[in-house]
């Protein structure tokens, strides 16, 4: 009965999640034992205090995570059809990785060519990945944000845009 | 500062105009995802230099009020909040929105906002010193015991999981930790990545974890060939959303209080508002998290009280109560006012044009609210194929605006990454979102208290000898023990027997 | 309906392309400068670096013609606006105004930058560092502060700014003079004056002009100044030096100096340019008004020279970045940045 809890896929992934977890919280704790080591203060004034308090916490709290999650799968497995109510809809994995290289390059070139130009380029993209046809719409909305933007927060408020 | 003087603003036309083209200008930064009343007050400074003073703190009241609870109408209608302290109207406002009751929503945020902010002005007028003595009280263990118990109540953000939840949080207080600590000055947490020396500011974050986060997940989900929303023209009376007052009266207390704190503001008052009806209402009219008005009144009366309660030590101490007061502090100076405890007595011209000016404010934020508000809302109705890439580019901005960096949008961009998976996998962002803003005051004034602890002869006493520290710390623990679910059951048998 | 709103919004979007455009144009003097300046400052808005570098923005403009934006990058003791003035052009139209911490910065391992990326344009002012207590406070004179320290080692409580800052270097100086006291940190200056006000401490060491509005109100009893001269407006407060004549070799150096620095890669042109105009501005009386109610030192007067002010700077790393490595609270050894003992 217990394997057939943990191979149910919803439960998967719950386990990574709690394996994440821990393996953060061993991090920290090893990076802040690490580093108070070094800098040798007492514990109540270290700056590594909160760290390994926080690292602690953490690894208590996926473990109970772990419980929590084997308490439902439990609970789900004797009803009849249970389904992975927890996994969200299904993802369109390819617009949104699109979408964020998208958002990426943005970031990059926003420095080398200048705020507008990217701003440009991104609206355009994104108007069309996300199925915006009309070119009259499109032309309007990419040239003009970027200008209204430019014009309000570089002229008015002085910020430094690329 | 008698009436007289602070109306005789009222009959200025330069004046009350200048409020209202001020209280526009709040109403759209604070609507508008991406951009914060911080960033926005922090650009006003250059902007008003060479004003008028009493015009220049006209437009920056009329900002910060509207500002304040303009946040909300982001929040409600698209999820993402205007700025920190507009994080807890997401949790009862979208899911009413999503019904279909976005109306409802933007009413009662108004209305509530209004009593909050007109609330903490009256306290203001009345009370500035008493108050501001009070907060002078506050030791640094205090202000640990004040975000410890405000930890706790993120118990009451999560609707699902509680493990979850608390994970969110723990992770949050991590993030808090990244930069240089200010007490010691060491860096924490930087990864050898010279930028994060500076912290993580929390605008970027915010913008990130729900800004850009829900802009994913709209897209990921495939939602992008709908509306956002559909509102339906709803009839609300005046009088179901009055019903509410008294309750409201407790959260603006709560609110002003808070503000009065140096270095406590919007954010951790209106979590804790919240957290507080949590607990006031045993029957809401929906549960928490699904649409219920309780909620909102809690956030909103606490957020915009908190912005007379920031103006206290502003003004009795020359001690920012928050971000936004932080910046007017330095309206002041470049205005070459010296603000100190003598502001009151030296410039009661000023502080008069203060009171007139948030005042004001607050009657434009009730006609913008109750008027303009709604005829926005239909622009949510643009569809989403052609707002979301707008919304993403008004994030990037939002992020970079604050600090002049290039690095707050990469963080932001990294939050929404962060933020999207969290929303996947039933991870709160709010807690994360609490514990970001908590976690820094929470260590630093923890090693503060122990270091003035240090020297003294009887450490204990030194510690919590006193009547604040020792209230907030029986708060904390029974609040932290009444969290356990094994205790509450021991509760529930109690009752029932 | 929807064809008006477009034409609209076009005319909209030409009208703000043709400002917006309109900027690189400027004026038609030749050379230097032809469009607006940006100087950083690499605190947040209302400090004492902000504030004074708004003044002198201001009076600056009217010199060199063209409008000053000040931009406000705080962060990391500073060393995020002045990354920024590093990274860009070196063509004069990046100005950083800048405090204290440049100079200890790598001693304190928050960066590698200091006063030798940079030439100085002009030191500007120095902000008196007073010593204050709560107004109920036991101590009523100078004396009776420092004879408790020297009394109970270690128990008398003092809030700084944390290790590195101006406050620091002071409690350091103090303690080199025999005076003991406990240290506790805070966020900023006015924190630690809010931590004197809430009896939390027993006592502050601030620059002066955050606390004139206390010290009117009475809220707060200045006892002493950190420094050779007395100040006007206070004249029967005594100098540190007055009651420990020994300080002197160790307070004879303004110590929260604010100067105007430029990339020491920018043109010749630039830099005279910049210097003639700064040296007229501080003439201008807005400027006098200011730095007198204030109660600020002219540095100007004191360092007329660039070679003096480059030689100040030396002194003054000397002085601050041995005294923090010899007690403990710098990270990097100074000798390995050639910076040399003070004589």
């Amino acid at each position: 009965m217990k394997e057939n809890v943990f191979r149910q896929e919803g439960v998967k992934k719950e386990l990574i999640q709690c394996l994440l977890f821990s393996g953060a919280g061993i991090g920290l704790m090893i990076y802040s034992l690490y580093y108070h080591g070094n800098a040798g203060i007492e514990w109540v004034m270290s700056p590594y205090l909160f760290p390994l308090l926080i690292s602690i916490f953490l690894i208590l709290l996926a473990v109970g995570l772990l419980a929590e999650v084997h308490h439902l799968a439990k609970a789900e497995s004797t009803k009849k059809g249970a389904t992975n109510a927890q996994i969200s809809p299904k993802i369109e994995w390819k617009k949104l990785s699109i979408t964020l290289s998208m958002i990426i390059i943005y970031y990059f070139a926003m420095p080398m060519i200048g705020f507008l130009i990217s701003g440009f380029l991104f609206l355009v993209g994104m108007f069309w990945l996300l199925g915006e046809r009309r070119i009259w719409l499109i032309a309007l909305l990419a040239v003009g944000t970027p200008l209204i933007l430019y014009g309000v927060f570089h002229e008015l408020l002085h910020v430094m845009l690329p | 500062m008698g009436i007289l003087e602070v109306f005789s603003y009222f009959l200025n036309p330069q004046f009350i105009l200048i409020v209202f083209f001020g209280a526009l200008t709040g109403l759209m930064v604070g609507a508008i995802p991406g951009l914060s009343v911080t960033m926005a007050t922090a650009l006003l400074v250059s902007v008003t230099y060479t004003w008028q003073t009493s015009n220049a703190l006209a437009m920056i009241m009329g900002v910060y009020v509207v500002g304040v609870f303009s946040g909300a109408i982001s929040a409600i209608l698209i999820n993402i909040p205007g700025a920190p302290a507009s994080v807890v109207t997401t949790l009862d406002g979208y899911p009413l929105a999503k019904q279909g009751r976005a109306y409802t929503a933007l009413k009662y945020a108004t209305v509530y906002s209004f009593v909050g902010s007109i609330f903490s002005f009256i306290l203001l007028w009345a009370m500035a010193r008493p108050i501001s003595a009070i907060a002078l009280k506050f030791t640094p263990m205090d202000y640990f015991l004040l975000a410890l118990f405000g930890l706790t109540t993120v118990g009451s953000l999560t609707a699902k999981s509680f493990a979850k939840g608390l994970i969110s949080a723990t992770v949050g207080l991590a993030v808090s930790m990244i930069g240089m600590d200010s007490v010691m000055g060491t860096p924490r947490l930087t990864l050898g990545i010279s930028d994060l020396k500076s912290g993580v500011a929390i605008v970027p974050v915010l913008v990130g974890l729900f800004g850009m986060a829900e802009v994913l997940t709209v897209i990921a989900e495939g939602g992008v060939d709908g509306q956002i929303l559909k509102i339906e023209k709803e009839v609300i009376k005046m009088k179901d959303i009055l019903k509410h007052v008294f309750k409201s009266l407790y959260y603006c207390t709560l609110g002003t209080l808070i503000g009065a704190l140096p270095g406590a503001g919007g954010p951790v008052a209106s979590f804790i508002a919240y957290s507080q009806a949590t607990k006031l209402e045993k029957n809401p009219s929906v549960p928490f998290g699904e649409g219920a008005v309780e909620g909102i009144v809690a956030s909103e009366s606490a957020n915009n009280a908190v912005i007379g309660g920031a103006l206290i030590p502003l003004l009795t101490l020359a001690i920012p109560g928050d971000a936004v007061t932080a910046i007017i502090l330095s309206v002041f100076y470049v205005h070459g006012l010296q603000p100190g405890p003598m502001f009151i007595k030296t410039n009661p011209a000023m502080f008069s044009a203060i009171l007139a000016g948030g005042l004001l404010a607050c009657i434009f934020l009730l006609f913008l609210g109750l008027v303009v508000a709604p005829r926005i809302s239909k622009l949510i109705a643009v569809p989403k194929k052609i707002l979301l890439p707008i919304v993403v580019v008004l994030c990037v901005i939002g992020s970079f605006a604050g600090n002049n960096r290039m690095f707050d949008v990469l963080l932001m961009i990294v939050f929404g990454v962060i933020g999207f998976f969290m929303r996947r996998y039933g991870y709160s962002i709010a807690s994360m979102t609490l514990a970001i803003v908590l976690g820094g005051m929470m260590d630093a004034n923890f090693r503060r208290a122990v270091s003035l602890a240090a020297s003294e002869d009887d450490k204990l006493m030194a510690l919590f000898g006193r009547p604040i520290s020792l209230i907030l710390l029986v708060l904390t623990v029974i609040t932290i023990a009444m969290n356990i679910p094994a205790v509450k059951k021991m509760l529930q048998k109690i009752k029932r027997a | 309906m929807m064809k008006r709103g477009l034409a609209f919004l076009l005319c909209v979007i030409l009208v703000v392309g043709i400002t917006a455009c309109q900027n690189g144009k400027g004026n038609s003097a030749a050379g230097y400068p032809k469009k607006e300046i940006t100087m950083i400052i690499p605190y947040g808005a209302g400090g004492t670096t902000d504030v004074t570098g708004r003044q002198l923005a201001a009076a600056l403009e009217k010199q060199l013609g063209q409008s000053i934006v000040i931009v406000n990058q705080k962060g990391a003791s500073g060393s995020v606006g002045t990354k920024t003035a590093l990274d860009a052009n070196p063509d004069g139209y990046t100005i950083l105004y800048t405090a204290d911490s440049l100079g200890t910065q790598r001693v304190m391992g928050i960066s590698e930058y200091s006063y030798d990326d940079f030439t100085p344009i002009m030191a500007v002012v120095n902000d008196p560092k007073v010593i204050v207590v709560n107004k109920d406070s036991k101590y009523n004179t100078l004396e009776d502060l420092i004879n408790d320290m020297k009394a109970r080692p270690g128990k008398v409580k003092m809030s700084y700014t944390g290790p590195g800052g101006s406050g620091h270097v002071q409690a350091l100086i103090y303690n080199q003079l025999g005076l003991d006291m406990a240290l506790t940190a805070y966020t900023s200056g006015s924190e630690c004056i809010t931590a004197v006000l809430g009896n939390q401490v027993d006592f502050t060491n601030s620059n002066y002009s955050t606390v004139t509005g206390y010290l009117e109100s009475g809220d707060l009893k200045l006892l002493g100044i950190s420094a050779k001269n007395r100040i006007e407006k206070y004249p029967d407060v005594p100098t540190i030096v007055d009651v420990i004549p020994e300080s002197e070799k160790h307070l004879s150096m303004p110590f929260t100096p604010l100067s105007i620095v430029v990339d020491k890669d920018c043109p010749e042109e630039v830099k005279t340019t910049l210097r003639k105009a700064a040296l007229e501005a501080v003439k201008d009386p807005k400027w006098q008004e200011f730095v007198k109610n204030n109660n600020l030192d002219e540095l100007y007067k004191q360092y007329p020279e660039i070679e003096d002010i480059q030689k100040f700077y030396k002194d003054w790393q000397s002085l601050v970045c041995w005294l923090l490595w010899d007690a403990g609270a710098a990270k990097n050894d100074p000798a390995s940045f050639n910076i040399s003992r003070p004589e």
